[in-house]
């Protein structure tokens, strides 16, 4: 992140070792001091089930499992509120599905202890706290709410005064490389800036009992992270900065069906979106503009407000978009200089003159004057001074490096599974044991498969369908090694 | 009032009625409390709450302690106090004259399936045990079934009408649940909420067309009637067509006059779109009574029509609003409708996969094979029983039926 150090008043100088811990991904050894700060989170790993039993009854139940014995599972049984110890013959259980939660449970509780270590000890009384994260990456992939989540539950526990919010999706051509995507080039989709923006709206409200001042900085928000800083109405620009890349609402369900049924399909995801913006107090038709080619907006500048008219700009308005159509369709001359006006794109300058950002500002102390707040801004936890809270940083990046190796992982997934070999062990005349034994290391590649997708399922698995998938490959494992322990028997 | 009288009162009853004989006969061993004061009271605990004792002690109301006075109880019997207390246990509010006691349920998720009647109605002995004057039923879901609308329509017009004051507060309604909401005169909106887009349709985004149309537009004349917005009519329309809709505010008055035109001075919709509304625009045309983004702004809203109010209802983390029983209810609901939409075909397809591999094998050894497809079975039941659309949209009773019947064909070979 850019920064300028010198301009800063104040400086974060020390930090305690158990910091450095965390910061060098040494979380679990700082975890188990921090735990016992953090008796909520121990309660709810403590207070919920973990699997769900299903029962020859047809009843299911849902269970913590504290011990496996061959012929029995000791569980703790949950119902409602309660919970009570509980141990179910094997005979009477069909199938045991792990729920998805618990992955999560335990990252909480680690989260936690690394925040409870990272209290900044020199910082001066009256400081205002300010926590910087960036959203860098792809959007919907490395950008994703869990992570965000815990990186905002760490300022809530730092108790932060101010959330800096950088936007900075990747909006690159090809990885490595610096040549950016056209402005058409994205996409309209909303949904991962809807369910994002809950952490800094709804839960913030719900869990933070002095509300932070929350800030959006945007270098890049393009395609579906356009929509992020929206629903603030907070919002400054780097002077590059570029917000928009969403047009396509707009004929978004191409020829399929019935006109009448995809406008109402348009109309209720717009709904979505201009409701985002009006909630950011922001003018509803400026989204309008960016959302659809065919909507043609107009402004002038009216006592240093902007006034906006739909249609076309008549003396002394200024056309913001056209209508695409005929001439008026962006040239390719238009489209690689982002100069076109089918849709809309803010840049800094027209985003500061229609008063979507309020200023402009290249390095995080910039920000700060802009906001009015550099003589008293404290940057929390940034021992290596890049102007951004570190364990912000980690939360993201542990984020990141997971879901990749995750994929790689279930990218060799098939490939374990097909390598599995039966291998032929001593007395075991009929090779059933060996094929029993190479069942068991399928089931447990499948296991590992599942555990990924239930760590990182609202991203590669957001239906769930694979893990069920994986459910059922399982359980097809099974019936074959019953069928053969039956046949092996004999006839009846 | 001070304790003192009620003491001496009761001190008094104490000593003429209550005790020796009882104790003689051995028929009655009374509770004793021990105050810090040093006194001993003996009667019968009735209830009990958070360390707060209520003791009968023959005559009166039962005299209240609270655990600061108690130093030490002696029980005459170690069992459970009788269902009929422990429910009364824990009516922990009383209605307080001029307070309006209000609780948000929300209704999420799809209709039919997690925005289901179902709950709704169960919700509605949560609600009266509470005390709930007001509900804020507030509704955030993108649509569904439409079978479900009336059965919807018909429990918060039918029971809860009667029952309370009913408000809508919007956060997303679309299509069914938009349908849904507009059973409800007083609604209110959150600042990103919306409202609209009802069209119906199924398959490959195929419009509902002739008598199905036709139904859908006289379940909304009804529906709007209910919810005493004849006016409004030619915006619902727009909400479902492509059809324009435009309104006029009378300057005196204040009125607000919806055509089915655009020739109106505020215009909804061209024509050439089907018409979601946000929260300025029907707060402008006055379907709104008005914009609230948390909680204490609605209840600023509110509090203009009803005075005071308090919320029922506890807080929970990462939750905005009290959430009372009958919204834990709910929430309970969608999550376990969720688990079993999310599961079903696992669970159908493992059925499907035991029938087969006692197919597979003699009679008699299927009998395993055949026992954990009649696990299966039973899930399945369980689902259709947790929310009956399941069955009419997957497996339904004749199947089921059909099932048993191959399982006890399976096993009589």
């Amino acid at each position: 992140m850019a920064t300028d150090r010198k301009g800063l008043t104040m400086k974060y100088i020390a930090r305690s070792a158990a910091m450095t811990l965390c910061a060098a991904g040494l979380a679990m050894a700082a975890a188990p001091v921090s735990a016992v700060a953090a008796p909520s989170a121990v309660v709810v790993m403590d207070g919920e089930p973990t699997h769900e039993l299903l029962l020859t009854s047809g009843q299911t139940v849902k269970v913590e499992i504290l011990e496996e014995k061959s012929k029995e599972l000791v569980t703790r049984l949950y119902i409602g509120t309660m919970s009570a110890e509980k141990t179910y013959q094997r005979s009477e259980i069909i199938s045991i599905t792990e729920l998805g939660h618990s992955t999560e449970a335990k990252d909480s509780v680690s989260a936690k202890a690394e925040v409870a270590s990272a209290v900044d000890a020199d910082m001066p009384e009256n400081a205002l706290r300010v926590y910087v994260m960036e959203l860098s990456g792809r959007f919907g992939w490395d950008i994703s709410k869990t992570p965000i989540e815990t990186a905002v539950e760490k300022a809530r526990d730092m108790q932060a005064d101010v959330i800096i919010v950088k936007c900075n999706n990747n909006w690159k051509q090809l990885e490595g490389f610096t040549d950016e995507l056209s402005d058409d080039q994205g996409r309209f989709e909303f949904n991962t800036a809807e369910t994002i923006q809950r952490v800094f709206t709804s839960e913030m409200q719900a869990n933070w009992e002095k509300q932070p001042k929350v800030v959006f900085w945007v270098e890049r928000a393009m395609s579906g992270m356009a929509f992020l800083p929206l629903v603030n109405s907070n919002i400054y620009f780097t002077s590059d900065g570029r917000l928009g890349g969403v047009e396509g609402l707009e004929g978004f369900y191409g020829s399929t069906g019935d006109e009448v049924v995809r406008e109402k399909l348009e109309s209720a995801m717009g709904g979505h979106v201009f409701g985002m913006a009006i909630a950011g107090g922001h003018d509803s038709r400026l989204v309008r503009a960016m959302t659809r080619k065919g909507y043609v907006l107009s402004y002038r500048i009216e006592n240093g407000e902007p006034v906006y008219l739909e249609g076309e700009a008549p003396g002394g308005w200024i056309l913001l978009t056209d209508d695409g159509e005929g001439e008026n369709a962006d040239t390719d001359y238009d489209i690689v200089r982002n100069q076109g006006n089918d849709a809309l794109t803010f840049d800094a300058d027209l985003a500061y003159k229609l008063k979507l950002s309020k200023g402009t500002a290249d390095t995080l102390d910039d920000l700060l004057f802009e906001m009015g707040i550099e003589d008293r801004a404290y940057v929390l936890d940034d021992e290596d001074g890049d102007g951004e809270t570190d364990s912000a940083r980690y939360e993201l990046d542990k984020w990141s490096s997971g879901i990749n190796r995750a994929v790689q992982r279930l990218r060799a997934f098939q490939g374990d599974l097909a390598n599995v070999q039966v291998r032929q062990q001593r007395g075991d005349d009929d090779g059933s044991r060996a094929r029993n034994a190479a069942r068991g290391q399928r089931i447990r590649i499948i296991n590992q498969a599942i555990a990924l997708l239930n760590k990182y399922g609202e991203v590669l698995d957001p239906g769930k369908q694979q893990r069920v998938d994986l459910e059922l490959m399982k359980q097809q494992i099974e019936n074959e090694k019953r069928l053969e322990n039956m046949n092996r028997r004999g006839p009846g | 009032m001070t304790l003192r009288p009620i003491m001496a009162a009761l001190v008094l009853a104490f000593a003429m009625l209550v005790p020796a004989s009882a104790k003689a006969a051995g028929v009655y061993e009374p509770d004793i409390v021990k105050l810090t004061d040093g006194r001993e009271l003996e009667g019968t605990i009735v209830k009990e709450q958070n360390g707060y004792i209520w003791l009968d002690m023959g005559v009166g109301q039962p005299l209240f302690l609270s655990p600061d006075k108690i130093e030490e109880i002696i029980r005459d019997s170690d069992e459970p106090l009788p269902t009929e207390v422990a429910a009364k246990e824990e009516k922990t509010w009383e209605h307080v004259p001029g307070v309006t006691r209000a609780a948000v349920i929300t209704a999420e998720g799809m209709v039919g399936m997690q925005m289901s009647s179902t709950p709704l109605r169960e919700a509605i002995p949560m609600l009266k045990e509470e005390g709930v004057d007001l509900v804020v039923f507030k509704v955030k879901s993108g649509g569904g079934y439409l079978l479900e609308i009336q059965q919807l329509s018909d429990v918060l017009h039918n029971e809860y009408k009667k029952e309370f004051q009913l408000v809508a507060w919007i956060d997303s309604a679309i299509s069914a649940a938009a349908m849904t909401a507009l059973t409800i005169e007083e609604i209110y909106f959150m600042p990103h909420g919306h409202f609209g887009a009802m069209t119906g349709w199924s398959g490959q985004l195929e419009a509902v067309e002739g008598r199905g149309l036709e139904a859908v537009y006289y379940k909304m004349e009804k529906i709007s009637a209910r919810g005493n917005r004849p006016d409004y009519v030619p915006m619902i329309r727009a909400m479902q067509h492509l059809e324009p809709a435009s309104y006029d505010i009378d300057d005196e008055t204040g009125k607000v006059k919806i055509y089915d035109t655009a020739a109106g001075e505020f215009v909804l919709n061209e024509g050439d779109t089907v018409l979601t509304l946000d929260s300025q625009q029907a707060e402008h045309c006055k379907f709104s009574s008005g914009t609230a983004a948390t909680i204490e702004e609605l209840q600023a809203l509110l509090e203009q029509s009803v005075g005071e109010i308090v919320w029922v209802g506890e807080s929970v983390p990462g939750i905005p609003y009290p959430v009372c029983k009958a919204e834990k209810h709910q929430m309970e609901y969608r999550k376990e409708v969720d688990f079993q939409d999310t599961n079903f075909r696992e669970i159908v397809v493992k059925y499907q996969m035991e029938l087969n591999n006692a197919r597979g094998v003699a009679v008699d050894r299927r009998g395993g094979f055949l026992r954990r497809a009649e696990g299966y079975l039973a899930r399945i039941k369980r689902m259709i029983k947790i929310n009956p659309n399941f069955g009419i949209f997957t497996v339904n009773e004749e199947w089921i039926r059909q099932q048993e019947e191959t399982i006890r064909e399976l096993r009589r070979g």
